[in-house]
């Protein structure tokens, strides 16, 4: 009798959610930060259980494979970069993207505001050291577009205490986080995007494979439909997320999370986002992109825009 | 060839931190040029007594008093129950060690080992590690090592005890030739009655037991020794008197 | 004759066939080439990319022959120094086990900013994880000489230089030897971690490589890397057995 109830009851439970809900990894390329506000908006308000879907997210580090893990099937997604994408692709990576969170890349660099530069050309134009992630195409189309004559670029070590230590020195990071805790810290930092220069890679785009795309189709709209969902309810009030983030990642304080979650907002939400809807990509910037990393050779060939995302 | 040193012993006292006390007011007297052999069961102090008449341990009362007690006419020499030679030195490096030590001149080092390399039989070898060599040459070595600054004391611990019988009994030999050819003092520590017989020409036997010494008699047999002594029927009393001494410390 | 030829001969044999199963599975698409590249697509990178990698190659075995050279003349007479009194040892000796547990990569940031870019940091890196074994173990030969031997160095009345230099170093060489084989791949080690950031070498190329998702070329450095390790433990076991064939069994008792 006992038995026979629990079964019923187990059975009810399981009717009641219709079916047992998808489960999918996503992988970060970063700890916890504002950039990923929306994701776990989405989580822990349920947008992505509405859906059917139980979405766990991996938090990564400094290097993080991130497209070889979604490449190898060891997550089913991942969040990377465009330029990444085009990269992994010419190597023989099979992935797509399908949703761009930052319409225009938040990556900057940050000055001393006492050395007076007015924009982004004057770091690459006058004397100093310029400290960047090796091997990211953005310095490589730098170079080949402002031409590294007095300025000498090295290894960007993470963090700001180089930054603080150096008045000569300008770093790489992103525009919600770096240039917030070096005024913490008492730095003047002025701040230039990195898409000034024209090169403006989709920043946070959603890796998948191209086979797993194809084969869930409707996991796929469900999925990005309540990614939209949690970053609207992330841009409308990111306090929650936030608070929840930063347990997850004590390096960064709740005052830097509110004013990340600020600086950030107009990348993520613009005039085409609000018509198009947000996440949205389009064919004239993946060819753009392509067609700038085949002109500085990253990559040696490309393939049709459409292909890099869905 | 220089004199030996006499060696007296009043009320030497050893106890450890254990509490355990091997020596309990050890005298007695050795004239010099005198060759002793030390005997007793394991665990008698007769080691630990050698250490302190060399000045390596400290009695924890009483006293030694080596020859008139001034360091500078003391010159020692030991030898371990092992050759101790240095594995990273040739035989002829081993032997000018002391030398080197005392800060003689290198032609005086090398003077001198080749003929202590000599009185030990070894001179071809000069040039050989100490592991390409057998137990008894590596003994030998470690005998020519005793001999190089000519001491006027020489103490032995259970040198031999680990060689086989042919070649201990060889070695016993030429020690009681050694000692004969100079006029140093020799303590001869050792378990083996029939090789203190051999070569001493005094016995002490300490006992466990008490602490002390239980035994002291002059070695009667005759000053020249060779194989044939051992076939000798004062040999065999001698040999026969000692074991049942050594017997009775045992009971 | 033919135990040699096993010796050396199996070896090849298992890697020829290592190789070539690896190869086949890669093309066959067992192992996906994104993931874990064929090895035709490393010597490719190796045959491509020769300029570049061998003369990081360079920059990379210099860094690591100053910082091991630093751990080896470092590491013994911070060793002795510990030796010669008690009260040093007793009060430093704890210490000297940071450079053991150090975590470099953490540390590797800031050795950048206090030595600045480039050789010396990595020096310092290749220096900090290879030194500790060095010290160790030239101090545990140190404390292990032979009591009896003590004794003849006290009987003769040698001074402390004397029994240092005649008995208690060379008596520590095998100590120190081994000690120096596990440095030598430590030093490759620290030095390709502090290359990461100092921007240089060999380690610098896997960075970019990795940023870059050539994966082949990362194989490709990798590949040199342990060359480059295996080439100085070669060295260091030469080195051991010249001192020690005459003396010590573990050299003398080889062949």
């Amino acid at each position: 009798m006992k038995k026979m109830m629990i079964c019923f009851l187990v059975w009810g439970l399981q009717s009641a959610s219709w079916a047992a809900p998808v489960k999918l990894r996503l992988a970060l390329n970063w700890k916890p930060e504002p950039e990923f506000g929306g994701f776990y908006e989405a989580v822990h308000k349920g947008f992505y259980q509405k859906k059917g879907l139980e979405v766990e997210i991996l938090p990564g580090g400094v290097g993080t494979p991130v497209i070889q893990m979604v490449e190898g099937q060891k997550v089913e997604m991942g969040i990377s970069n465009a330029d990444e994408v085009i990269l992994g692709r010419s190597r023989g990576a099979e992935v797509i993207s399908i949703f761009a969170v930052f319409q225009t890349s938040p990556m900057a660099l940050l000055t001393h505001e006492e050395r007076g530069f007015k924009e982004l050309k004057d770091v690459f134009e006058n004397s100093g050291t310029v400290a960047a992630e090796r091997g990211l195409p953005y310095i490589q189309f730098c170079e080949k577009k402002y031409g590294f004559k007095k300025v000498k670029i090295v290894p960007f070590l993470g963090g700001i205490s180089q930054f603080l230590s150096d008045k000569n020195l300008t770093q790489q990071g992103f525009i919600a986080a770096e240039p917030i805790l070096a005024r913490k810290e008492g730095a003047r930092p002025k701040t230039f995007l990195i898409a000034d220069s024209g090169y403006n890679p989709y920043f946070t785009v959603v890796v998948v494979r191209n086979d797993f795309a194809e084969k869930n189709p409707d996991l796929i709209k469900n999925f990005v439909a309540a990614t939209q969902e949690g970053w609207r309810s992330y841009l409308s009030d990111p306090s929650e997320a936030n608070a929840r983030m930063a347990k997850l990642n004590p390096t960064m304080d709740p005052e830097t999370f509110k004013l990340g979650a600020v600086a950030q907002a107009p990348l993520i939400q613009t005039a085409e986002t609000k018509k198009r809807g947000l996440g949205f990509q389009s064919k004239e910037r993946w060819k753009q992109l392509a067609d700038q990393l085949l002109e500085i050779k990253v990559v040696s060939k490309t393939f049709p825009p459409e292909t890099y995302y869905k | 060839m220089a004199t030996g040193l006499s060696v007296q012993i009043s009320e030497v006292v050893k106890r450890y931190d254990s509490g355990l006390s091997p020596l309990k007011g050890v005298s007695f007297q050795l004239e010099a040029g005198k060759f002793l052999a030390l005997i007793g069961p394991s665990g008698c102090g007769k080691s630990t007594l050698l250490k302190m008449i060399a000045h390596l341990r400290e009695p924890t009362s009483g006293k030694l008093l080596i020859g008139r007690g001034e360091p500078e006419e003391r010159r020692l020499a030991y030898v371990f129950q092992d050759a101790q030679l240095l594995p990273w030195r040739t035989v002829l490096g081993n032997v000018t060690l002391p030398l080197e030590i005392l800060g003689a001149s290198k032609v005086e080092q090398e003077l001198k080992a080749r003929k202590a390399l000599e009185r030990v039989g070894l001179i071809d070898f000069e040039q050989y590690y100490p592991a390409h060599l057998s137990g008894g040459m590596r003994m030998r070595v470690s005998l020519a090592r005793s001999l190089v600054n000519e001491p006027n004391l020489l103490l032995l611990d259970e040198p031999f005890a680990a060689l086989d019988e042919v070649t201990r009994l060889k070695l016993d030999r030429d020690l009681r030739d050694l000692w004969q050819e100079s006029q140093m003092t020799v303590i001869f520590v050792t378990h083996s009655i029939s090789e203190a017989a051999f070569l001493s020409d005094r016995i002490i036997l300490l006992s466990k037991k008490t602490g002390n010494i239980q035994y002291d008699l002059i070695n009667p047999l005759p000053s020249h020794r060779t194989q044939e002594t051992r076939a000798l029927p004062a040999f065999a009393q001698l040999t026969q008197d000692l074991f049942l001494k050594f017997q009775d410390l045992e009971a | 004759m033919n135990q040699k030829l096993k010796k050396i001969g199996l070896p090849i044999c298992a890697f020829v066939a290592m190789i070539t199963l690896w190869e086949f599975a890669a093309r066959i698409k067992w192992i996906n080439p994104f993931i874990l590249p064929e090895p035709s697509q490393i010597l490719n990178s190796l045959i491509q990319d020769k300029v570049e990698l061998w003369s990081a190659l360079g920059v990379t075995a210099f860094s690591v022959t100053i910082s091991f050279g630093l751990s080896v003349v470092l590491g013994i007479s911070t060793a002795i120094l510990l030796f010669t009194s008690e009260t040093v040892l007793y009060a430093f000796y704890p210490y000297t086990i940071f450079f053991q547990t150090v975590p470099i990569i953490a540390i590797a940031p800031l050795l950048v900013i206090w030595f600045g870019y480039g050789i010396p940091a990595v020096v310092a890196s290749g220096f900090i994880v290879s030194v500790f074994p060095v010290i160790a173990s030239t101090l545990t030969g140190l404390l292990s000489a032979d009591p009896a031997l003590k004794d003849l160095f006290r009987l003769y009345g040698a001074t402390r230089m004397q029994a240092l230099v005649k008995l208690y170093l060379p008596g520590s060489l095998p100590f120190v030897m081994n000690g120096l084989r596990i440095s030598g791949g430590l030093a490759v080690i620290g030095a390709i971690v502090g290359e990461f950031l100092g921007g240089v070498g060999i380690g610098s190329i896997i960075d970019v490589a990795r940023a870059q998702q050539r994966i082949d070329k990362v194989f490709a450095a990798v590949l040199l890397a342990s060359g480059l390790g295996l080439l100085l433990i070669k060295l260091i076991d030469l080195t051991s057995y010249v001192l020690l064939k005459n003396w010590h069994p573990s050299e003398g008792s080889e062949e």
